[in-house]
């Protein structure tokens, strides 16, 4: 039988291959095959996949997504960009479409979203006091329309914008996370970037509407007040897998933060920018945990320790540069993180990484963000003041490339180097024959 | 266009529980059908309709090869009786179909058969295995490169040279 060309498909199959493929760079590649393929999915798809529009007085793109469902349907993510010179991304096809104001009652943006039965990805600026009242019912409706394939929702908002509001505002907002059905449906939430006094009743109401979430982000614990945060550790998702917690969930917030945790022993990746006062009982809270975003010391500690003989941490991005436990160095027989293999370190400083390689042996890719010799870095006072000068250099020795590839003999890509010029990291690479390669990014002087 | 030809009855046992059709591939091999399992082809059902319009049975000639026939027919036989909301021509059209374990078994062929498959479910209008011929070939291009598409799915780069350099036709979007 004769070969047959995915070319001699009919324009229709064509689309329906294409609607199965989300990410942009795959649409991309595919209209780079042939003119047919170019004429078919950079119009109807690589200009609809991402969308980042404010809401238009105009209403032209939501008249013409709410009109046009076959292009709708093309849209994996959605932007809702606050009125701002930020730069927007809508489709360029759209001028040539005629377009007629709908004397529905209803907000056009509503049935744009309706439309778009593949979204997966719906971000909202929350920002909206210049729309007046009527703009909590318009993010209301986005919210109730969004389809069931949204695997994410993003609500944004700026301190400035929330404070501004009121208490009541703030309680109309959780009115809304209360009562909107597509947060049940969302796999992952990622709450506002300011959260007022409402904050916790809302991750509360979370709880019933959407218990199966996977994926929560938490950037920011302003305005809870202590008896509140002890319901913190009532606050149970059944399928939470991954957790990020903002800077300023410090310690006060750490026992709630601890709390939580507990409460969700099946965490698979936990990232948190706090402060962490560290807690015995931790030890055998985070069993299958398997990447770990942390500046504390004292937490990490823990959690290896927690894992004992099984350990399944697979990364660890460890925020710290420096970190007063490098005076009391962890032993040899303390090594128990056998199986992680991407590390990355912030700036570190050569103690930083001795302490490191003895937990973390077997690292095979490390990623150092900023390189090797970049910043400056200080003790903090309270340790400072404890050594002589000599012993103050020696811990804010910076490593060089040579003492890395000693220290980890199994690396075998390094992340975040600065060459003079790309003929400068070749020689590098002959110069150490045990390393693969440079893990991107890496950057030229 | 559907090309009819006329057949005696005793070739097509038309009386009965469920009539049954006769399908005729395009290397002229002869299959008998239930009438009940192609129901799921729009174009079948048309067909038949139409046959009921006029008082007469026929074969229907179909473009493609009694291989390619014998795998749709698989197809609507193991769905016979299911309900799929990609077939429903009432329904509101999905977004794109759902994953079905079975579809992954019975797709997991060569790229040629693949596209073959598509094309007969597209000319018989069955939209649920249009759409789960559609995710297969999705999922063997995801994450490739445009020159290894190229290979998995056969198609000709017909650029001229002046598109190919120049950067509207490459960095669009």
């Amino acid at each position: 039988m004769p070969a047959v060309s995915l070319s001699t498909l009919p324009f229709d199959v064509l689309e329906t291959i294409l609607s199965h493929l989300d990410a942009r760079k795959d649409v991309l590649a595919l209209s780079l095959l042939s003119s047919t393929f170019r004429d078919l999915a950079i119009p109807r798809h690589l200009h609809y996949r991402e969308i980042h529009c404010p809401l238009n007085e105009d209403d032209s793109l939501w008249i013409h997504l709410a009109q046009r469902r076959d292009l709708a349907l093309n849209v994996r993510t959605l932007v809702i960009q606050r009125p701002s010179p930020d730069p927007v991304c809508v489709p360029k096809s759209l001028s040539p479409y005629a377009l007629e104001a709908s004397a529905s009652p209803r907000h056009p943006v509503w049935d744009a979203v309706s439309n778009m039965q593949n979204l997966r990805v719906l971000e909202v600026y929350n920002g909206w006091r210049r729309y007046g009242k009527e703009s909590m019912t318009i993010l209301s409706g986005i919210l109730g329309c969004a389809p069931p394939t949204m695997d994410k929702l993003v609500i944004h908002g700026l301190m400035e914008e929330w404070t501004g509001m009121g208490v009541a505002e703030a309680r109309y907002v959780l009115d809304i996370y209360t009562r909107a059905p597509p947060p049940g449906k969302a796999k992952a939430i990622v709450l506002p970037n300011t959260t007022y006094l409402p904050s916790l009743q809302c991750l509360r109401s979370l709880i019933v509407i959407s218990p199966s979430i996977q994926v929560l982000e938490l950037p920011s614990c302003v305005g809870y007040s202590e008896p509140l945060a002890t319901s913190f550790a009532e606050c149970r998702f059944h399928a939470l897998r991954e957790l990020t917690l903002g800077a300023n969930w410090k310690f006060t917030n750490g026992v709630y933060v601890f709390a939580f945790l507990a409460a969700h022993p099946r965490l698979r990746s936990l990232s948190w920018h706090g402060h962490y006062p560290g807690f015995d009982s931790l030890s055998h809270s985070l069993p299958v945990l398997e990447h770990l975003t942390i500046g504390s010391w004292t937490f990490l500690q823990d959690v290896v320790r927690g894992q004992g003989d099984r350990p399944v941490l697979k990364s660890l991005e460890y925020l710290s540069p420096l970190d007063p436990s490098y005076i009391d160095p962890v032993r040899a027989a303390d090594s128990k993180g056998a199986k992680l293999h991407t590390l990355t370190v912030a700036c570190p400083t050569l103690p930083t990484l001795e302490t490191l390689t003895i937990l973390f042996p077997y690292v095979t890719h490390l990623r150092i963000p900023g390189g090797l010799s970049v910043t400056r870095t200080r003790l903090p006072k309270a340790i400072a003041g404890q050594f002589g000068n000599a012993r103050r250099r020696a811990l804010l020795r910076r490593p060089s490339l040579k003492d890395v590839l000693a220290l980890f003999p199994n690396v075998e890509f390094v992340g975040g180097m600065t060459f003079q010029s790309s003929a400068h990291m070749r020689k590098v690479l002959v110069r150490f024959p045990q390393l693969r390669g440079f893990d991107s990014p890496c950057f030229f002087k | 266009m559907p090309t009819i030809v006329s057949v005696d009855d005793s070739t097509v046992p038309g009386e009965g529980s469920s009539r049954l059709l006769l399908l005729v591939s395009s290397d002229n091999k002869h299959i008998v059908v239930e009438e009940d399992i192609m129901s799921r082809s729009r174009f079948i059902s048309k067909q038949v309709e139409g046959f009921e319009a006029t008082s007469q049975r026929h074969a229907i000639l179909l473009p493609f090869s009694s291989f390619v026939l014998n795998k749709v027919i698989e197809y609507c036989s193991h769905y016979r009786g299911y309900y799929l909301l990609e077939d429903d021509p009432d329904a509101a059209p999905p977004g794109r179909s759902p994953v079905r374990e079975w579809d992954q078994e019975f797709l997991d062929v060569d790229r040629n058969m693949l596209l073959r498959i598509i094309k007969a479910a597209h000319y018989l209008e069955i939209k649920s295995l249009v759409g789960s011929c559609a995710r297969a070939i999705a999922d063997m291009i995801r994450g490739k490169t445009t020159e290894e598409m190229r290979e998995i799915l056969g198609v000709e780069n017909d650029f001229t040279p002046e598109e190919e350099h120049s950067p509207s036709s490459k960095c669009t979007g």
